[in-house]
């Protein structure tokens, strides 16, 4: 599947414009990871993408077709989107928020069957938090809610997964396993929307990257080229180093050197 | 997955299916045996009551639950209350505490309901031969009574159509007529379920001959020389036109000021002042009312007022919105005395008084 | 692929066989003493063989009085407090899990207050009780799809529909009010004043026969939105994300929602507490799945609501509102919960 966004712009009603011009295009199994600080419209722009905002300029297509002509049920079951925070209500058990993830992939008055629970658990297995399925989702910490969210995204068996920040409240062991877990999908064909405040983030898993301040894609391209130490400290406005470890097959950002 | 949801539906069914079968129980009356055997073993007749209902009475009425206070009043005054096995909860309020002087074992009753609601298994409980209600019963409570082949009489103490009957301010286009009928039906009604027709027929010929005096010394009075008459109740609230007390301010040569209103309603001093009547009076139980007039400077410019001409009417007289026989044959006279002394000088109204109180409630009139 | 052994291992439904076979033993308990308790004295052995009659012959002892107490005046009574006490607990759970708001009741979106004045309206205006439900039912959709409009102008969010629902609640309050001032202090205040506290003492078995497909219907059809309710009670943007339309399932399951409170709303009156209270016990039971909440609160709610109606009618010889009830008994009960922190929301 491929996701493309044709001159998009978007300000809220009677607000200042959030980003503008912003074009890219994305096949699955690709990964594009997309850099900015803070407040620059990174997850007003996913918003655009998963079609809960209409940009105020501009479209996105999956497969060539505008997103507004996608029905929800379509949409979700052919992309899958987790927003950065979530504050649970009810104390359903993780399982019943994994399978709520299979919601686009039964019938509209269904309920889940056994197979569904399968799907679920096979994703609470992979990535490795089996032990938390009957516990209730409200009691749980918040790195573990957040992988309990992707594993209902991949229950939707997404073609292309739209992730915010997803490695936000995950610890540093959690991250890596993380990393690794995307480069496992994209070897399953799944195409990766993602934004992050770590260039390294970048550097070790997409194919794409856009560094993007002040509401526009400043630079667009290969991860190695467009992280440079030039395009860092004008980014983050901070000194950096980019070395190459374990003779250049791994390449990290520091900050302050 | 349809699966599940099929099943569903099937329990849905299932659920209005039984619930169905449960109901139909409920709508019917049971079989028409049973109801011939209500028959036979009692002997009834029929009647109309003041909604125009009619209703199968039977021909030895012993227990009665009454939950319409006139009509409480009225049994008491036929001296049936043996009979009773039930009043309203409020009796007391409603009609005063000379009830349980003329009627000591009604603290002993059930009170199985008020003047608006009633509980209908307490009320078949008192296993009655007959109830009798006002029109504020919901018809849901008199249907139920019924289907328990519980017959239930409605006393409006007014007549008027249909449309009307039902409700308690009615516009009656001549309430005089409409009370005076009412009434007389009322007692009628009443004396015949109790089987005391003979001293029913007795206290509406007392009624008609005190209000035959009434209106013979009267005639004296020219029109002009009506006085204009404010009754002031808690709250500012006032009977205008459509309750009985303008019938029997009518019928005492009074002029209801407040006539531009209809039914029971609030008004306002400056309307009052406006008014400017001559005499105000209240009602025994809102005595304290004429001492918040007195103590108002809103209230000093007013005639009645400024002469002092503020009057609590005794027990007896009942200036209530329907009317009872008490009010009629002595409460109207007594508003006429208090109006035109000189024209009703030799009407010795203390001995009539004591003579109602004696011959119908069967005890001494204390204030 | 999971091994299916563990599967049951962690769903472990087989727990709640036992809890449903208790609650409907309870549901038929309650049924049965509601039957044989009242003012008037029935035995429960003469209960029995009326209820049983078409299908045990009994011979005929007891008295037609008895016969007519039990189907006549018990019968229809226990079945609509049971059903208004089930549609009550049934839009409750569904309105706090729609608006992620443990505190939700039909009260929130303005809809009892919305089906209140125009009920009172009615009893003003008409003296019918087809009246009262048709305004009850009209007034709970323009209550709704007035909070639903103050929502949308605004930004249509869960927090600005909550408060689109305490503003136009707070309107309608006052329009009852305003109905109360206006209303006949004798003849019509008595009847709204006891209606809107809610009883069943002058039950309209007619109106309750007819509405009965309305309850059967509107509970059929949120039973049908299940697993939607799920996704939805979870957050908009996760349910959207999940393939939900929220919007439009949203307004379906609130109008649904709106109809069974005022359905339950024109037979009843007001009754307040049943739709906070059962939902709650309802989650500590099951949690908060609504595939097992509902039945539970259908359950459940209809006991509860039997069981007080069963004190209206006999703690004293004149009737109790039921609103009343339901509010000494839920407030402590309610605190109780907030209190021992059993409850996990």
């Amino acid at each position: 599947m491929e996701i493309k966004a044709a001159n998009l712009a978007f300000h809220y009603k009677n607000g200042p414009e959030i980003f503008h011009d912003i074009s890219f295009k994305v096949a699955s199994p690709n990964v594009f990871c997309i850099l900015g600080p803070n407040g620059t419209g990174k997850s007003t722009l996913l918003k655009c993408l998963i079609n809960q905002f209409a940009p105020t300029k501009g479209l996105v297509y999956y497969n060539g077709r505008p997103v507004q002509n996608y029905s929800t049920k379509e949409l979700a079951a052919h992309v899958a989107y987790i927003p950065q925070m979530h504050v649970p209500t009810f104390p359903f058990s993780v399982l019943d928020v994994v399978i709520m993830g299979r919601t686009a992939h039964f019938g509209y008055l269904a309920a889940p069957g056994k197979k569904d629970t399968m799907i679920a658990l096979d994703n609470l297995d992979f990535l490795g938090i089996i032990h938390l399925a009957a516990k209730p989702y409200t009691n749980i910490s918040g790195g573990e809610r957040q992988l309990v969210m992707l594993a209902a995204a991949l229950a939707q068996q997404p073609q292309i997964l739209l992730l915010d920040e997803p490695t936000a409240h995950l610890d540093f062991g959690n991250q890596y396993r993380f990393l690794q877990m995307v480069k496992t999908l994209k070897d399953k064909g799944v195409g990766i929307v993602m934004t992050s405040h770590y260039p390294d983030h970048a550097l070790e898993v997409a194919d794409y990257t856009a560094v993007m301040k002040d509401g526009m894609f400043v630079h667009f391209g290969k991860p190695d080229e467009v992280i440079s130490e030039k395009n860092m400290e004008e980014l983050y406005d901070i000194p950096v180093k980019i070395i190459a470890l374990s003779g250049n097959v791994k390449k990290s950002c520091i900050a302050g050197v | 997955m349809m699966k599940k949801n099929k099943r569903a539906i099937a329990i849905l069914f299932l659920c209005t299916f039984l619930l169905m079968i449960l109901m139909s129980g409920c709508g019917k009356e049971n079989g028409s045996a049973d109801k011939e055997s209500v028959k036979t073993d009692k002997q009834t007749y029929t009647i109309v009551d003041q909604l125009g209902r009619n209703v199968e009475i039977p021909n030895n009425v012993n227990k009665i639950v009454c939950l319409q206070h006139h009509t409480l009043d009225i049994i008491l005054e036929l001296q049936a209350q043996d009979k009773l096995v039930g009043v309203l909860s409020e009796w007391e309020t409603l009609l005063g505490s000379y009830a349980a002087d003329v009627f000591p074992g009604i603290r002993k009753l059930g009170y199985p309901g008020t003047i608006s609601s009633l509980n209908v298994e307490s009320v078949a409980n008192l296993k009655p031969d007959v109830v009798i209600v006002s029109n504020q019963i919901p018809e849901e409570s008199i249907n139920q009574l019924e289907k328990l082949g519980i017959p239930v009489v409605t006393i409006t103490l007014y007549v008027a159509d249909k449309e009307q009957a039902s409700t308690i301010h009615p516009d009656l286009v001549n309430p005089d007529e409409a009370y005076t009928e009412g009434l007389k039906q009322a007692v009628t009604l009443i004396g015949q379920i109790t089987g005391k027709k003979e001293k029913a027929a007795e206290l509406w010929n007392y009624v008609v001959t005190n209000r035959a005096i009434v209106s013979q010394h009267l005639d004296k009075i020219p029109e002009k020389d009506r006085i204009k008459v404010y009754m002031a109740n808690e709250k500012m609230n006032t009977y205008g036109t459509g309750k009985y007390v303008g019938v029997a301010m009518a019928k005492a040569g009074a002029r209801n000021v407040a006539e531009t209103i209809k039914g029971y309603k609030q008004v306002t001093v400056e309307q009052v002042a406006q008014w400017n009547p001559q005499v105000i009076f209240v009602q025994s139980r809102n005595a304290s009312v004429l001492n918040e007039i007195k103590n108002n400077k809103a209230w000093a410019e007013i005639d009645a007022v400024k002469k002092g001409k503020l009057i609590i009417a005794p027990d007896y007289t009942k200036p209530w919105g329907n009317p009872t026989p008490e009010s009629m044959a002595l409460g109207e006279i007594w508003l006429a005395k208090t109006l035109y002394p000189e024209a009703f000088k030799e009407v010795d109204l203390d001995k009539m008084v004591q003579y109602f109180y004696k011959n119908f409630y069967g005890i001494d009139y204390k204030e | 692929m999971y091994e299916i052994s563990k599967v049951n291992e962690i769903k472990s439904s087989k727990s709640y066989k036992l809890l449903w076979l208790i609650l409907s033993a309870l549901v038929v308990a309650v049924f049965l003493l509601s039957l044989t308790v009242g003012k008037y004295q029935v035995g429960t052995f003469e209960v029995c063989q009326i209820l049983f009659q078409k299908i045990v012959p009994f011979e005929r002892t007891w008295s037609p009085l008895a016969e007519n107490m039990i189907l006549q005046v018990r019968l229809p009574r226990i079945l609509a407090a049971m059903v208004v006490g089930a549609a009550l607990a049934v839009s409750g759970a569904v309105f706090q899990g729609i608006f992620r708001n443990p505190l939700a009741s039909p009260y929130t979106l303005g809809v009892s207050n919305g089906a209140g004045f125009g009920a009172a309206l009615a009893i003003l205006m008409f003296n019918s009780s087809y009246a009262i439900q048709s305004f009850a039912m009209l007034f709970s959709l323009v209550a709704v799809g007035l909070t639903f409009l103050l929502s949308y102008k605004a930004k249509n969010s869960t927090i600005t529909l909550v408060l689109g629902g305490i503003i136009v609640g707070s309107l309608f309050s006052a329009l009852i009010s305003l109905i109360k001032f206006v209303a006949d202090p004798f003849e019509k205040l008595p009847a709204i004043v006891f209606w809107l506290m809610g009883s069943l003492a002058s039950l309209n078995v007619d109106l309750f026969k007819t509405s009965l497909l309305f309850f059967i219907f509107f509970i059929g059809i949120i039973w049908l939105y299940r697993w939607r309710l799920n996704v939805l009670s979870l957050g908009d943007e996760e349910a959207k994300s999940f393939g939900v339309d929220v919007r439009r399932d949203r307004i379906i399951i609130i109008i649904c929602c709106s109809f069974l409170t005022a359905a339950a709303v024109s037979i009843s009156g007001i009754i307040g507490w049943v739709g906070l209270v059962i939902p709650h016990i309802g989650r500590m039971l099951v949690g908060p799945d609504f595939r097992k909440l509902l039945p539970v609160c259908i359950l459940l709610g209809s006991a509860y609501l039997l069981l007080i109606d069963d004190l209206c009618r006999t703690l004293m010889t004149v009737e109790i509102p039921l609103g009343v009830i339901t509010a000494i008994v839920g407030t402590p009960l309610f605190a109780y919960f907030m209190l021992s922190e059993k409850v996990n929301w």
